[in-house]
């Protein structure tokens, strides 16, 4: 097991104590994979896909998990719902869902915890079993769960596909008849069907076209504020997840380097790599005051994170101390609940 | 380009979509790969060879099905059902069995129009459980009750002395261990009228032996593939979605397995306690499921991190659902196109077993052990024994081999039919 904690736990835990007890939270959340294998099955190298990440979402908030690809929120979220295969991935680190420690449960104990958890994926085409007709996939939790019974679950099955924008006779239906968009309307029926508290969307929209994206944005949103769902909303474009969300958090290279309400990150990045996400969005109405930050340099690979701050060989800031030393995640100016990882801005 | 993937329908084509029938993803396989007629035939050829091979007392027997045959001393005649009265024990579990899955099959055929899909497939579940259940009640009833009828009257000779009359014989006159003792001439003669396929050393019809040859080769092949893809499948499934550790061990077992040499065990344990097909199914069964087991474990290693695996854990369902409802239909076409490579397999190794005489007991008729009595003594050389099983097996490995090969090509997205 992996032991790292030097830096945030002090922050977190004062905002936590701020909110009350919220529905998830995340305490130095580590993800190693193992690598290359000797004969023996020892491991030669490690992926530290995420490194010592503490986050937390209230009932009914959406927080907002942004950065560049290979960063490690793909892992955040599917080491929260425990979804990563088993025995491929060293886990360290807190999960706690509803007051209750995800890794410390047995996978049957876990099972009726598991329907307050649900997940979008990405990939609309991969998520859905491609032998199994739609109806089924959305009434089988639902009957394993006990919340409909045999007869019934197919009738709630269409109206769940209603409730999205699909026709309730398309429940009959092979997913690959549908298309792209549809297919992750029926991923969303199928996380709701088990009336769910909390979902995590893992780049809902990022393999869709854009008046598509829109259009599963704004239903996300209608049925946040109708049934009171939280979010863990996982993109990589800040644009999108700018107005989605209520809090921000920006993860580079496995660790969170900055979080803050949503208006506040937007309107006050302390982060320089917060800073070159934002002047990356593109604007109605560019200025030509307006500086684009181009990161030079490639993402480092997380089997050889730098040293010091992992952001320091792309950073324009960038001084020794940086090489040297790890910044904490820590308060910054503006308003509350704003903290960066960085040595070089206040 | 690919049949698989039909062009994706945009939003607006939706009514169009709804109009017509749902079609899954064996729906699409299976139109795709019969397509070719060298397909079309050998699926023919083999349903012909099962049908054969269920029922073939009723097709070559020497004993009629009905005749009325005058006793002795008195003028009472009676009517007799020798066929139906002399079948085996063996021969009714197959008719049991054979009859189960064609219950199965039409009932899948007839209800494939029903809307509801929930309740048609469970109802399905149900059938195809109920039928079982009614096949090994049956099978043990008949074990217990059945005892084979031995029937040595030549009723083709009471006929012909007129003893009998009103005898409906099946379409052909002979069973597999049939001979006409009292006419020599009729043995190891050529084809000619009666003997359509000519008789060998023993005057036993030969084409009466082919047929029966069927049931030999497809029971062979099905029971020990059967048993080879239970096992196989099973542990491979295990064995590929928990990794780690016990995949590990499995692995070695595996390996341990494979080192064992078929032939050579069957050759110990036919020398040990002699000739029994049955136990050559059994051995083949047990020592050839390895090849599904790597099958089924690369494809769950592979499948146990797609996005709709994760989706049914993250819903909280069961394991063995999401092992054999979420992972398995998806990860089991390439055991099945490598599983119609084993039953042409096995078909070769009983062929070849019967040929070196270590197959089925005599009179048993096999294939290969027509072809060795073809050229037994050496001095004679009945061409016309050997043509129709030479040509039996090839056909039926081919028929395999060219489905299996259709199968491939139509599971494979990438590859282009050939």
């Amino acid at each position: 097991m992996i032991t790292s904690q030097h830096s945030n736990s002090a922050a977190d835990a004062s905002a936590n104590r701020q909110i009350g007890e919220p529905l998830l939270s995340v305490n130095h959340l580590s993800v190693h994979f193992p690598i290359g294998r000797t004969l023996f099955g020892s491991p030669t190298g490690v992926v530290r896909a995420v490194e010592d990440v503490s986050l937390y979402i209230n009932g009914g908030e959406t927080l907002g998990l942004v950065g560049e690809s290979g960063c490690g929120k793909t892992t955040t979220g599917r080491a929260i719902l425990r979804l990563l295969p088993e025995g491929s991935a060293r886990i360290s680190g807190e999960v706690n869902f509803k007051g209750v420690d995800m890794y410390r449960m047995s996978q049957r104990q876990l099972r009726p915890l598991r329907r307050h958890l649900q997940i979008i994926f990405q990939d609309p085409a991969g998520s859905l079993n491609p032998r199994m007709n739609i109806g089924d996939m959305i009434a089988e939790p639902m009957v394993v769960h006990g919340l409909a019974d045999k007869r019934e679950a197919p009738n709630v099955a269409g109206e769940l596909l209603e409730r999205v924008g699909l026709p309730a006779a398309a429940a009959g239906r092979y997913p690959h008849e549908f298309s792209g968009g549809q297919r992750q309307r029926i991923g969303i029926a199928r996380a709701l069907a088990l009336k769910p508290d909390l979902i995590v969307c893992d780049e809902p929209v990022s393999a869709l076209d854009v008046s598509i994206q829109a259009q599963i944005l704004n239903l996300l949103e209608d049925l946040q504020s109708e049934l009171g769902l939280a979010y863990l909303f996982i993109a990589h474009n800040l644009a999108v997840v700018e107005h989605f969300s209520d809090r921000i958090a920006v993860m580079y290279l496995g660790r969170i380097v900055e979080t803050a309400p949503s208006k506040e990150l937007c309107r006050n990045p302390r982060h320089p790599y917060t800073q070159a996400l934002l002047s990356a969005v593109p604007k109605p109405e560019p200025r030509k005051l307006d500086r684009r930050i181009v990161l030079a340099g490639e993402v480092p690979s997380p089997a050889k994170p730098p040293s010091g701050c992992a952001f320091h060989p792309r950073c324009p800031l960038a001084t020794e101390r940086c090489k040297q030393q790890m910044p904490p995640l820590e308060p910054k100016q503006g308003g509350p609940g704003h903290l960066a990882a960085c040595w070089e801005t206040k | 380009m690919n049949s698989l993937e039909p062009s994706l329908p945009s939003e607006t084509m939706m009514p169009r979509l709804l109009s017509q029938r749902p079609r899954s993803y064996w729906d699409n396989v299976l139109a795709s790969a019969v397509r070719p007629w060298a397909v079309k035939i050998s699926v023919a050829y083999l349903v012909a060879l099962s049908l054969l091979a269920v029922l073939i007392p009723f097709i070559a027997n020497s004993r009629p099905y009905t005749v009325v045959v005058s006793a002795h001393n008195s003028m009472q005649a009676k009517r007799l059902y020798p066929l139906f009265r002399s079948l085996t024990r063996l021969d009714l579990i197959v008719l049991v069995w054979a009859g189960v899955v064609v219950w199965c099959v039409l009932h899948q055929w007839l209800t494939r129009k029903e809307s509801d899909l929930v309740r048609r497939r469970q109802r399905r579940w149900r059938v195809m459980i109920l039928a079982a259940f009614a096949a090994i009640a049956l099978t043990t009833l008949i074990g217990i009750f059945r005892h084979n009828v031995l029937d040595v009257t030549n009723y083709t000779r009471l006929v012909a002395e007129g003893k009998a009359h009103g005898a409906i014989f099946a379409p052909i006159k002979w069973g597999y261990a049939d001979m006409e003792p009292l006419r020599r001439d009729l043995i190891n003669k050529m084809p000619m009228p009666g003997h359509p396929l000519g008789t060998d050393g023993q005057g036993r019809d030969v084409l009466a032996r082919l047929l029966w040859s069927a049931r030999v080769a497809m029971s062979v092949g099905f029971v020990s593939q059967i048993i080879a893809l239970v096992i196989g499948v099973f542990c491979g499934a295990v064995d590929g979605y928990f990794s780690g550790i016990v995949d590990l061990l499995f692995m070695r077992f595996v390996e341990a397995v494979e080192a064992i040499p078929t032939l050579i065990l069957i050759l110990i344990f036919v020398a040990t306690f002699g000739r029994n097909i049955m136990a050559i199914m059994v051995i083949l069964g047990v020592t050839g499921w390895t090849g599904y087991a790597r099958f089924v474990r690369a494809e769950f290693l592979r499948l146990r991190s797609l996005d709709y695996v994760a989706a049914a854990r993250a819903a909280g369902l069961p394991l063995w659902r999401v092992l054999f409802r979420y992972m398995l239909p998806n990860g089991i076409t390439p055991v099945l196109v490598s599983a119609s490579f084993g039953f042409a397999g096995a078909v070769t190794i009983e062929s070849g077993l019967s040929f070196l005489g270590v197959g089925v007991r005599p009179p048993t008729a096999s294939w290969g052990q027509m072809l060795n009595e073809a050229g037994n003594p050496a001095t004679v050389f009945r061409w016309w024994e050997a043509i129709g099983p030479g040509l039996a097996i090839f056909l039926t490995v081919m028929a395999f081999n060219v489905i299996g090969q259709a199968l491939r090509d139509a599971i494979d997205p990438h590859g282009e039919a050939l």
